[in-house]
């Protein structure tokens, strides 16, 4: 008997900080710090996230089964305490294409109306 | 631990229990983190502001998530169960009694028969007390009709009796049937009090028989009407009832009640009324956990301690009516009535807890006991 798939649709449009944890995600599980720093660093600092907004986030991603789990280990990198992991689940990685579809539809369309100014950022999206 | 870590785990205390439980060393592990980045960059104070913010804005919204999960009502369902019964509040003082009460007769009646058309469904939690104020008009309306008395007051008739003994039947019948022992002593004590604060007032005077029975008239009038509802809604659903009903007949029946902005006694039964009819119900949404039922406990017992026992002497003696000429034995005679009032309003929102608290195990109301359907 096959189980209907949950519609990634209906979870779009995603709110910032869950398109930016999925999107960190996409290349391989990652700790919440760690998640973080490559927000930030995508963004340019546009974007930081506190525990609080992070960790709420990822419950509520949790629970929706966009992301899960994976084993608790250090990350050498920083320290030797133990961190807790997260990749993305199979649900989470097609809402991201589907939220990244939408969203590239919305540049075509900023792009063909000539809506993108002169920033840093609209300058790497014209190119 | 640095400073700022400690700084943090006292912060962490402001989200729930069970978010804490599961996110707390993840979060802190978080900040430690940043807090190492912060020292080697010299930017302390722009992460503590962020992290500050953080919390202002992440706290508040966990505890709403929370309290959605635990099958407590949604805030905005929570507003509107309460706003029926802040209404008489805001009729105007000088309206003539009867047009108040005709008006919310007719609202309190259309919400009952749209409550009744909705029993399939589960009622949202704003019919409550609306339902719990209609059938408390209902049952004083039906005697006075019966008795071709329009007058609330009825000059040879204690009127509290007439809504008191259909309701203590009600109680009485289900409390011996299910062998509620608690309930019962509680139920005997409301009872019990009210010939000894007959007997204080003197017996022969139709103010003291309403005095004496109004509380705890009012109270298992309010705990009959709840039952329905306790079998689905438990400790909230009974607590509103008993607060909107409670209050708002007296608001629209003893005139000494009436809202008359300038005189602070007057402020001060305001000031109850909003305890009873907002704040206790919204506490009785944490009625699942130990600390929200010590808190809707505590809170009467306090409100009634002032109101009740604390202030009138004062208000006595300071009124300019009184000052220099205190009699003392009336301010005893006061307080000692008061006391007995407060202990009748006490004994009866224990005796609605004792009715209606969700057992420890596992949330199952104990008046699955009384027959109903949790």
């Amino acid at each position: 008997m096959s189980t209907a798939q949950p519609d990634p649709n209906q979870e779009i449009p995603l709110t910032p900080a869950v398109f930016h944890i999925l999107l960190a995600l996409a290349d391989g599980e990652k700790h919440g710090y760690a998640i973080m720093k490559e927000i930030e660093s995508a963004t340019e600092g546009a974007v930081t996230m506190g525990p609080g907004t992070l960790y709420g986030s990822i419950k509520r991603m949790l629970k929706a089964g966009l992301i899960r789990e994976s084993q608790e280990r250090p990350d050498l990198e920083l320290d030797d305490e133990r961190r807790r992991y997260y990749e993305l689940a199979g649900y989470g990685r097609r809402v991201l294409e589907a939220e990244a579809r939408r969203l590239a539809q919305a540049v075509r369309m900023a792009r063909r109306k000539n809506a993108l100014g002169g920033s840093t950022i609209t300058r790497r999206l014209a190119t | 631990m640095s400073i700022s870590e400690r700084i943090y785990r006292l912060l962490l205390r402001l989200y729930p229990r069970q978010h804490r439980r599961h996110y707390g060393e993840p979060m802190i592990t978080h900040f430690r983190d940043q807090l190492r980045e912060a020292h080697r960059d010299g930017t302390l104070l722009t992460l503590w502001l962020r992290t500050l913010i953080d919390v202002a804005t992440t706290a508040p919204r966990e505890h709403v998530e929370s309290a959605r999960m635990r099958n407590v009502y949604p805030w905005p369902e929570v507003l509107l169960a309460i706003l029926p019964g802040v209404l008489p509040l805001l009729l105007p003082p000088q309206a003539d009694r009867i047009e108040r009460l005709v008006l919310l007769g007719l609202a309190a009646t259309y919400l009952v028969v749209l409550g009744v058309y909705r029993k399939r469904n589960r009622p949202t939690a704003w019919v409550l007390p609306v339902l719990g104020l209609a059938g408390t008009y209902a049952v004083l309306w039906g005697f006075f009709l019966l008795l071709g008395e329009w007058r609330w007051f009825g000059e040879n008739l204690p009127y509290p009796l007439i809504y008191l003994l259909p309701a203590a039947v009600v109680v009485l019948t289900k409390l011996i049937h299910h062998g509620n022992r608690p309930a019962l002593v509680l139920f005997g004590t409301l009872l019990l009090t009210s010939p000894g604060l007959l007997l204080w007032q003197g017996a022969g005077s139709r103010a003291a028989y309403t005095a004496a029975l109004e509380a705890p008239a009012l109270i298992l009038l309010a705990a009959a009407l709840g039952l329905p509802f306790a079998g689905r809604y438990g400790l909230l659903g009974a607590l509103f009832v008993a607060g909107s009903a409670q209050w708002a007949i007296e608001f629209t029946i003893d005139p000494s009640l009436q809202i008359r902005f300038g005189t602070w006694p007057h402020l001060l039964s305001l000031l109850n009324t909003v305890t009873t009819l907002v704040i206790i119900p919204l506490l009785a949404l944490r009625a699942q956990s130990g600390r929200g039922r010590t808190l809707a406990i505590l809170l009467p017992l306090a409100t009634c301690l002032l109101f009740l026992v604390v202030l009138p002497p004062l208000v006595y003696t300071a009124s300019p009516y009184t000052a220099g000429h205190v009699d003392i034995a009336a301010v005893l005679e006061e307080a000692v009535r008061n006391t007995i009032y407060a202990a009748q309003i006490l004994a009866g929102m224990a005796f609605v807890l004792s009715l209606y608290s969700r057992s420890r195990q596992g949330n199952v109301a104990v008046t699955s006991q009384l027959g109903h359907q949790p």
